[in-house]
């Protein structure tokens, strides 16, 4: 067992939970179920957020349809993926594609949740690719949290989520302790030093277009110290 | 607007039980006590001060034996086994098996044949090989009956010398007694007679020889025990019970003054005195037991539901012991589908004066074609009963001993112990959310047990639990739900066992079953939540 791995997040969750060893309330497929649930709040939360801590190269899309639309790949369970966050470009080496309406069709696609559609009822020219989040798979004894979740420590995050959701089971009990601990490591407003705060500032530089804003502030504020 | 804050279930005190004093079988929830188990199976509550945790019977082992094979053949019949006394105080522990009377050697743990089919036929008796016998100690001697053909006396002489036959006796049904140094038997052809010797003389009396030792009270109707005391001799009729007061001579018919212990209790088996009381099973397969000069009192209260399942026709076959390493009397009862008594109830007898025997607990796991409390050559009494179907006899362990099993020869088997609490919180209304349950046993070495509950939604699954034993470790040394204490003497053991059960009310069940284990509890404890902001509802 390696810190931060499935196993691990099992026995910190145990541990903090505090419950018996032999426990009918709760077996070990029902903790990794609120694992698997509370991580995928978290992605959920780094998506709306942050969504640079889980990017990764631009991979090329499929079309099922000869190029009206194109997919984020499957999930395990064969469906198309759905990305809680996606940038898509029209070449691998990144030129950007923007959205637009299906009938005005001024920009490169139309937004469909888990596909992107060519505006008109047009066909692509060309395969797009897209940098994209992908939705958190269950953790088990043998799948790991995503590995991009980094510091392996964040990972804590998962577990007090995970205790919190356990409180609303049969609503038998008041969650605020594991609630406060999720908010110390995760985003309460009068504490910086937590994880929200450390992704969003990580490289005090734009990761995306929208930062740009407070760079050239702090850059404003170095200037002034000159 | 105002809103209300978030509110979560209520906990409620926790449930406490255990320190059990004996058992109280009762399934309403509404009759619930926490100082009554509502079962202890193959568990005892043992002699001691209040608080004495509950232990589990000891196991028993078959014992083998030399020279005639028909004892332990497999398929021989048991018909008696009986512990008695000579004149000079030497004991006997003797078994009949498929007709033939073998002796128990305590030093070498074997049987051996010491009287014969030929030495009886020798002797100009009869015995037959398969019916139920009766025995009875008498001025040294044993009297053997089988019911079939007139008795005989044997003094333990192996071989055809030590064999006297009652040639003046009558056939006789159920045991004799010995009351004013005379025996006296219940007549096999006339039931509603019973008839007695002279004094220490056996086989003279009775209606022979001049003799007019027979009483036939009028309208006793059939008897089918009697039973002797200092103050009277007792006959028991299946519906009625006879005291006869008064010095048994040539008068006895018109001196003995006759007087009525109960015209609706009687019984249809084997009746005990004991210095405790007369215990008898009455018509119905409940136990009673009165004192002399007193009402029968019933004990089968307790054990309402244990017993509710009793063969009525196999009452002949109940068997009551003795044994003093318990303070208890056990009444062994023939259960649904058996001929022989398949369940023991323990009465712990050793309380405070002028108190009820009170039921600690039920026996159950073996059959015996019959029993008798012995004692080895220490002078320890010690329980054998005689297998119904293979000839053998098992000698239970002391219960301070190290028989944890039950031994046959041909498998060894581990004794099913469960302990059943009352059901906790019973409520009309408020249904609760069960959430752990704690454990204390008291252990000299490490078990597993199976914790399980039933609320009014059903029967939980099962989960094993590991308690630590005299090899673990000490106090605040163990994880969150493992504390353990420990010294010299005393080990105390404690589990949680977290739960999900809902329902108006719990009734715990701890169950151990495991070659070779000792098993002891002492208490428990449950934690419930309530889901209402009625703080009146509890």
């Amino acid at each position: 067992m390696a810190d931060y791995d499935s196993a691990d997040l099992l026995a910190r969750f145990k541990r903090y939970q505090r419950r018996p060893t032999a426990d009918e309330k709760l077996d070990t497929a029902g903790v990794y179920t609120l694992l698997s649930e509370a991580q995928a709040w978290l992605v959920g939360e780094i998506a709306s957020h942050c969504p640079q801590m889980l990017l990764g190269a631009p991979v090329v899309m499929t079309t099922p349809d000869s190029g009206l639309t194109y997919e984020f790949g499957d999930d395990a369970a064969g469906d198309p993926i759905f990305p809680p966050y996606a940038e898509v470009y029209a070449t691998a080496q990144g030129r950007e594609m923007y959205a637009t309406t299906f009938s005005r069709g001024t920009g490169d696609f139309v937004i469909e949740g888990d596909r992107i559609r060519v505006p008109n009822g047009r066909t692509g020219t060309a395969t797009p690719y897209a940098r994209f989040i992908t939705p958190a798979t269950a953790i088990s004894a043998s799948v790991e949290p995503i590995a991009r979740i980094k510091p392996k420590d964040a990972r804590l995050i998962i577990v007090w989520k995970a205790l919190e959701n356990w409180c609303a089971v049969g609503g038998e009990m008041d969650p605020t302790p594991f609630t406060m601990e999720l908010k110390k490591l995760w985003c309460p407003a009068e504490n910086r030093g937590t994880y929200l705060w450390i992704w969003k500032r990580q490289h005090n530089a734009p990761s995306h277009p929208r930062d740009w804003a407070n760079i050239r502030y702090i850059d404003a504020i170095a200037a002034s110290n000159v | 607007m105002r809103t209300s804050l978030p509110w979560y279930p209520r906990e409620l005190p926790p449930y406490q039980a255990g320190l059990y004093t004996g058992m109280t079988d009762s399934i309403a929830p509404a009759a619930s006590r926490n100082d009554r188990a509502r079962v202890l199976l193959n568990a005892y509550v043992p002699p001691g001060p209040p608080g004495t945790p509950v232990v589990g019977r000891p196991g028993f082992t078959y014992r083998g034996l030399t020279g005639d094979a028909a004892m332990g053949s497999g398929a021989a019949v048991g018909q008696a086994i009986f512990f008695w006394k000579t004149t000079a105080g030497v004991g006997h522990l003797n078994a009949i098996v498929d007709g033939i009377i073998y002796e128990y050697d305590f030093a070498t743990s074997l049987w051996a044949s010491v009287v014969t089919q030929a030495n009886i036929t020798s002797a100009s008796c009869i015995l037959s090989v398969s019916a139920r016998i009766r025995t009875a100690s008498y001025q040294g001697v044993i009297i053997i009956s089988d019911g079939i053909n007139v008795p005989f006396t044997w003094d333990g002489t192996a071989g055809a010398g030590g064999i006297v036959e009652g040639t003046n006796v009558p056939v006789t049904y159920g045991e004799p007694v010995n009351h004013y140094a005379k025996a006296f038997v219940i007549k096999g052809t006339e039931r509603d007679t019973f008839a007695w010797s002279e004094e220490a003389a056996f086989n003279t009396g009775y209606e022979a020889g001049g003799y007019n030792n027979s009483w036939t009270p009028l309208g006793a109707g059939p008897f089918y025990a009697l039973a002797a005391t200092n103050e009277a001799l007792y006959a028991f009729r299946s519906r009625g019970i006879l005291s006869i007061t008064g010095r048994v001579n040539d008068e006895f018919q018109t001196t003995g003054t006759r007087s009525s212990v109960s015209e609706s209790e009687g019984t249809l088996s084997p009746v005990k005195v004991t210095d405790a009381g007369i215990f008898f099973v009455n018509a119905d397969g409940q136990p009673h037991y009165f004192q002399p000069g007193g009402q029968p009192i019933p004990l089968w209260e307790d054990c309402k539901e244990t017993i509710k399942n009793v063969v009525k026709t196999a009452l002949p076959s109940a068997a009551i012991l003795e044994y003093t390493p318990m303070s208890a009397v056990l009444i062994g009862l023939p259960e649904l589908g058996q001929t022989n008594p398949s369940m023991w109830l323990v009465y712990r007898i050793d309380k405070q004066s002028g108190t009820i025997p009170d039921l600690v607990g039920v026996f159950t796991g073996f059959l015996s074609a019959d029993s008798c409390i012995a004692e080895n050559a220490s002078g320890a009494p010690v329980w054998f009963h005689l297998g119904i179907a293979d000839g053998f006899a098992y000698e239970h362990g002391a219960p301070d001993g190290q028989v944890w099993d039950d031994v046959y020869p041909t498998a060894t088997l581990a004794i099913i112990h469960e302990v059943q609490g009352h059901p906790w919180g019973p409520s009309m209304v408020a249904e609760k959310t069960w959430d752990r349950v704690d454990i204390v046993l008291s252990l000299p070495e490490p078990i597993t047990a199976d914790s399980s509950y039933v609320t009014p939604r059903g029967t939980s699954t099962p989960i094993s639990v590991g308690f630590e034993g005299a090899g673990g470790t000490l106090y605040n040394t163990k994880a969150y739900d493992t504390f353990f204490y420990a010294d010299d003497s005393l080990i105390e053991s404690r589990q949680t066992v977290g739960i999900s059960g809902h329902g108006r009310w719990l009734q715990p069940i701890l169950r151990h079953s495991a070659l070779g284990e000792r098993f002891s509890f002492t208490s428990w404890e449950a934690v419930a939540l309530l889901t209402t902001r009625d703080r009146t509802v509890k």
